[in-house]
This record gives C-alpha cells, sequence and structure tokens, in this order.
C-alpha cells in the first residue's frame, strides 16, 4: 500500500491567552495523516494532543490567541477556509467522538433527533424519514439491538457504553474522510472499554476514510493504529509506524512512557514506574529541548533545540541521541 | 394498571401533584380563617359603626359565622364553595361569587397581558444578549434590567400615568374601558401591562442570557458544532430548550408576586379587578370577600404552579422520569 498524504499539518502553533500570559499549547507541530489508515496521537494529560484534534475540526476554544502554520487537507489550507465553509466540512469530511459520552449528548432531544440532524450537512437533501432510516441501520451496525426503541429514547435512558455506540454511530453516519475519536473509551468502564475498542477494531475495516485517535493508553494505540505520532508538551517529539515505534523507540520520553505501562508480571508491591518531574511551563517556555529537564540521558547539547528529524525511513524523533 | 397510570407517567405525576394542590388550597383557607381572628378590628362593629347595639353586632357576628369555632367555619366555608357559594357581602349582600368572577377576567387579562409581554421581549433580547456577549445591547441590559427590576410596579405604574395619560394624553387616566369596546379596552390595558411587565422583561432576558450562556458551554452543545450545525439551530433548537427550564420555573414562582403587583397597579390604575376587589374588602373587613378572591388567587397560583411543573417535565425527559417514580414530591 502506498501512503498518499490526506491531511498535512505544517508547523503549526497555537497560543491561549490566560491572565498570566499566553499559553504556548502547540508548538511547531508537523504531522502527516495518510488516507485510510489510522493514526495515534499520544502522550500525557496537558500534551496539546486534545488541542490539536480540535484544531483538526476548527473548534479550538474561544480563549484561542496567535494561530500560525497550516493544515491542508488535500491541499486546501483549513484555517484560511472561512467559518461558513469550515462548517460545513465539519460533519461533512471531518466527524468527532468526544471523550465522555455521558455529557455529549443533548439530554433533552431523542437519539434520533440528534443522529439526524448530525447527518444534515452531508446528506442536505434527505428528510427527515431517510436519515431516521440510515441512523436506524447504523445504530445495528455499532450493536444497538431494538434500534428503533433507542432512537425515541433519550440519552440518560442508555449506559454509558450504549451511548458511546451513538456516539461513533453518529461519526459514522457522516460518512467521514477524517474521523477524529478522542480518549473514546476513557470515559468507560473497563469491560465497556474493552467491547468500545472491538467495535472500532471492526469498523476500521470497512470504514472507507482515515482515523486519529488520541489517546493516552499505549496499550489501545498499538491495537488500533497504523502509525503512531508521540506528544511532549505541546510538540511532536517522535513519529513513525506503530510497529517500528514500539519495537524501536528512539526518544527517551516514548521509552519513559513504555516503561510507565504496567507490566501484569511484576511482582506485587513492586513500585510502579513514573517519569520524574512535571511538565514544563507552556507560557515561559524553557530554551533547548523541551524534555532534558526530566530526561535521563540528557548532556551538553540538549540546551540546544533538537528538530524533528527522520532516523530512519517513516520514523522521526527530535533528540540529538536519536 | 394500564399503561396511562405506569411509572413515570404524567397522569401519575398529575395525579400526585393534584392531591398536593388540594393541600395547599385547604392549608392557606385555614390560615386565612385564622387571620381573621388575629387581625385587629371586630367586622362587625367597623361594618355597624361605633354605635352599634350590641345586639345588632351579636347578630351580624352569628350571620358571618364569626362564633363558630375554627374548623367549623373552615369546613363550612369549603362545604359551600364547593357547591359554587362563596357566601354574601356583608355590605349589599350579594354573592361573593359573582362578584369575584365579575373582577376575575379583568385581572386575569392584565397578568397574562404582563406575562406575554415580558416573554415576548425578554425571551430573545436574552438571547441575543447572550449571543453577542459583550455587546452595547448586552452591556445596556446588565444596566437596565438590575434597575428595572428593582423599580416596584407600582412606581413604573406612576410614573407611565404621570407621563403618558397626563401629560401626553396619549392613553386614557382611569378605568378598564368600555365593556363592549374591544379596542377600547385594549387601549387601557396598554400602561397597566407595562407597568407591571417591565420589571420581568428585564427579569426574565438576564435570566435567559445567563442559563444560555451556560448551556452553550456544556460539551453537547460542542458535539454539535462538532457536527457543522448551523448556530442558528444550536441557539434556537439546542440550547434555548434547556435554557428555558430555569426561566419557566421562575415564571411560575413569580406569577404570586405578578398577583401582588398587579393589585397595586390595579388600584393605581383604578381598573375594576380581583387586586382592587380584595382591597377595597380587606378595608371594611368584608372578610367573605376576602376569603373567597383569596381563595381564587390561591387557586390560580397553585393551577399555575402545577401548569409549570408539567411544562418542566414536558421540556426535560429526565424530570418526567424522576418526578414519576418520587410519585410527585417537588
Amino acid at each position: 500500500m502506498n501512503r498518499e498524504t490526506l491531511v498535512e499539518i505544517k508547523n503549526l502553533s497555537v497560543d491561549f491567552s490566560t491572565a498570566k500570559g499566553a499559553l504556548h499549547v502547540l508548538r511547531d507541530v508537523s504531522l502527516s495523516i495518510p488516507r485510510n489508515r489510522v493514526v495515534g496521537l499520544v502522550g500525557e494529560s496537558g500534551s496539546g494532543k486534545s488541542t490539536l484534534a480540535l484544531a483538526l475540526l476548527g473548534l479550538l476554544p474561544d480563549n484561542t490567541g496567535e494561530v500560525s502554520g497550516r493544515i491542508e487537507l488535500d491541499g486546501e489550507n483549513l484555517l484560511d477556509v472561512p467559518p461558513e465553509e469550515l462548517r460545513r466540512l465539519r460533519g461533512g469530511r471531518i466527524a468527532m467522538i468526544f471523550q465522555d459520552p455521558m455529557t455529549s449528548l443533548n439530554p433533552v432531544f431523542s437519539i434520533g433527533t440528534q443522529l439526524v440532524d448530525a447527518q444534515r450537512n452531508r446528506h442536505p437533501q434527505l428528510g427527515r424519514r431517510e436519515l431516521l432510516k440510515r441512523a436506524d441501520e447504523m445504530l445495528k451496525r455499532v450493536g444497538i439491538s431494538n434500534p428503533e426503541a433507542r432512537l425515541a429514547a433519550y440519552p440518560h435512558q442508555l449506559s454509558g457504553g450504549m451511548r458511546q455506540r451513538v456516539m461513533i454511530a453518529m461519526a459514522l453516519l457522516c460518512e467521514p474522510d477524517i474521523l477524529i475519536a478522542d480518549e473514546p473509551t476513557t470515559a468507560l468502564d473497563v469491560t465497556i472499554e474493552a467491547q468500545i475498542v472491538r467495535l472500532l477494531d471492526d469498523l476500521r475495516a470497512d470504514f472507507s476514510g482515515s482515523i486519529v485517535l488520541v489517546s493516552h493508553s499505549l496499550g489501545l494505540i498499538s491495537e488500533l493504529c497504523d502509525e503512531v505520532a508521540v506528544m511532549y508538551a505541546g510538540k511532536v517529539v517522535e513519529s513513525a509506524p506503530t510497529k517500528i515505534l514500539f519495537g524501536n523507540p528512539r526518544h527517551p520520553y516514548t521509552l519513559a512512557l513504555l516503561a510507565c505501562e504496567i507490566d501484569p508480571e511484576d511482582e506485587p508491591g513492586e513500585a510502579l514506574v513514573t517519569i520524574k518531574g512535571g511538565l514544563p511551563d507552556l507560557i515561559d517556555v524553557p530554551k533547548g529541548c523541551i524534555f532534558a529537564a526530566r530526561c535521563p540521558s540528557r548532556f551538553g547539547k540538549c540546551v540546544e533545540e533538537p528538530p524533528l528529524c527522520e532516523v530512519e525511513a517513516g520514523h522521526k524523533s527530535a533528540c540529538w541521541l536519536a | 394498571m394500564n399503561h396511562f397510570w405506569k411509572e413515570g407517567s404524567l397522569a401519575r405525576y398529575g395525579a400526585f401533584r393534584l392531591a398536593t394542590a388540594v393541600l395547599v388550597l385547604v392549608g392557606s383557607m385555614t390560615l386565612l380563617c385564622c387571620l381573621t381572628l388575629i387581625v385587629p378590628g371586630d367586622p362587625a362593629t367597623i361594618l355597624l359603626g361605633p354605635r352599634a347595639t350590641p345586639e345588632a353586632a351579636a347578630l351580624l357576628r352569628e350571620q358571618m359565622g364569626l362564633n363558630l369555632p375554627l374548623y367549623e367555619r373552615v369546613a363550612l366555608f369549603f362545604a359551600n364553595a364547593l357547591r359554587g357559594d362563596l357566601g354574601v357581602d356583608v355590605i349589599n349582600g350579594r354573592p361573593v361569587a359573582a362578584m369575584v368572577f365579575a373582577a376575575l377576567p379583568n385581572t386575569i387579562l392584565l397578568a397574562v397581558s404582563a406575562i406575554g409581554l415580558a416573554v415576548l421581549i425578554g425571551i430573545p433580547i436574552g438571547c441575543y444578549a447572550a449571543v453577542r456577549q459583550g455587546s452595547l445591547l448586552d452591556q445596556g441590559l446588565a444596566v437596565v434590567s438590575v434597575g428595572l427590576v428593582a423599580t416596584p410596579s407600582y412606581v413604573v405604574a406612576i410614573t407611565l400615568l404621570y407621563c403618558f395619560s397626563v401629560r401626553l394624553g396619549w392613553f386614557p387616566v382611569l378605568g378598564a374601558g368600555d365593556p363592549g369596546n374591544f379596542v377600547d379596552q385594549l387601549h387601557h390595558l396598554v400602561l397597566p401591562t407595562i407597568a407591571l411587565a417591565v420589571g420581568w422583561i428585564g427579569y426574565i432576558a438576564r435570566l435567559v442570557r445567563s442559563s444560555l450562556l451556560e448551556v452553550l458551554n456544556e460539551p453537547y452543545i460542542r458535539t454539535a458544532r462538532a457536527y457543522g450545525q448551523p448556530e442558528r439551530r444550536i441557539v434556537m433548537k439546542y440550547a434555548l430548550k434547556l435554557a428555558c427550564i430555569p426561566t419557566v420555573a421562575i415564571l411560575g414562582v413569580g406569577i404570586g408576586e405578578l398577583m401582588g403587583g398587579a393589585l397595586f397597579v390595579e388600584i393605581i390604575f383604578n381598573r375594576p379587578g380581583l387586586g382592587s376587589l380584595i382591597f377595597d374588602a380587606i378595608r371594611n373587613r368584608n372578610y367573605p370577600i376576602v376569603q373567597g378572591g383569596i381563595l381564587v388567587v390561591v387557586s390560580i397560583f397553585v393551577l399555575v404552579n402545577l401548569l409549570v411543573d408539567f411544562s418542566y417535565a414536558w421540556l426535560d425527559p429526565r424530570v418526567r422520569e424522576n418526578l414519576g417514580r418520587a410519585g410527585g414530591g417537588a
């Protein structure tokens, strides 16, 4: 399979204005999302992965300050697209699954109404009856039994796992070119999480678009993704096809993340591995390598910022040692 | 049990609410009868004047039922009320029910038009202020509404009366207008309606604005945005329905205050109505009219609150179920 780029993010920087000054949430992020593949964005809380997802959707929060760089969808820079056109892209070419299914659905409208309205951008020519029929079929596909009754139900009458299935159905109904899933299983019970992961894995096969899966769980990423980008403090520090990244990680942060995963063969009582220190200040960003302060293998050169360089085919890392 | 009475059904909820409504009515009428004991001034002596013979006063007290024990008076009152008999006016002997129901339409017209005006103007202003947060209208509303809410309706009434009736002569000064002439009645209704509605316009606008802003920050609104729904649909359909819930609740509670406000407005504009009827009756210790009038006011209050609770349940499916399950409450 040759790798054809669908979305190309080039040098994207996003600031949030805060009372203390500009918060540099994303700094010079470059990433390419290939067509028909699943790309994982992994990193700890505050690494900017959710902001990157929202930027793709053109839904950055109100307190967003300066935004620079490019997000190219088939060559067109989404940052230049007028708001009204961008709105049509959402729910048309781009769709999103949110983290918390408990709050992502409107409590006072039926599932059917919400699924119908979500499709209107994609199928403006279809009436409510047809859209409901599509919703009915899609609910069946995401494993919801008795879809007719569910369409008439309100969100509070459904369990968390069921609601996340509804959210997935909503996204798939839009037949998007790019589907963004922001921590789709984080808010769910472990057993439900496994079901949703299986569902996503099943759907991946006959879904024709690209998927961006945002997660802090390396396990989930390794299971579902073709490629992975590791983010730290607003930067992509390493990116590679999944097998390569997990087999041959080249950035100390990726290594540290892998070490943090709980190994079931560890003796009980053995201390959990953590990365010492905390995220750097994103208002007054320290000079040099962003991970240097927490890095076990830092050396003299780390006072300079390492660029994200290709270390082998398709594998990039931002470390002087890589 | 058929499905009509199943758990969570509106019918079941309604039955419980009706039962509480009856309790409220009985309770308030009992309290009212107690008040006739506490309020200074014996009705008989006030009505007959200071030079009435003790025999005449005793006779009148007996006619008014004031010599009966409290529980008997309450029971008698309700027994009669259920038959549609609210007693007779002590002064001229006319049936109270007829007097109250003659005055009622005027008051209802005033209250409904005031609430209608407040909702019709308040909700769009609130929406606009929320969507154009920080705009001139939004900032102006913040200042003006606080002032309007704090101004009692009778002050507004007097000011309007002075400016538009006395000075400019655009509107009639007193009365409710010629009963047969609809246009004349409307003309008489304008100023009292505005006087009563002004505070509510500001209040509702502020309320809608703040609850709309709150709702617009909810994750499910972000979902609607993420699916590219037009902003108008997001605000007017997805957000407004939720933002209206607190407004409806406030309206229900506010009916009592509105009735109180209507009383002042009726007195100032010398409009016939429940307010002025009860006000005059209290001055004369004409208890049957006070009781009958208050019974009707309380009934309206209870009824409106019932309606509000139902619309609450109608707006929010979660409430519908919880209330049905809890068997009333609220």
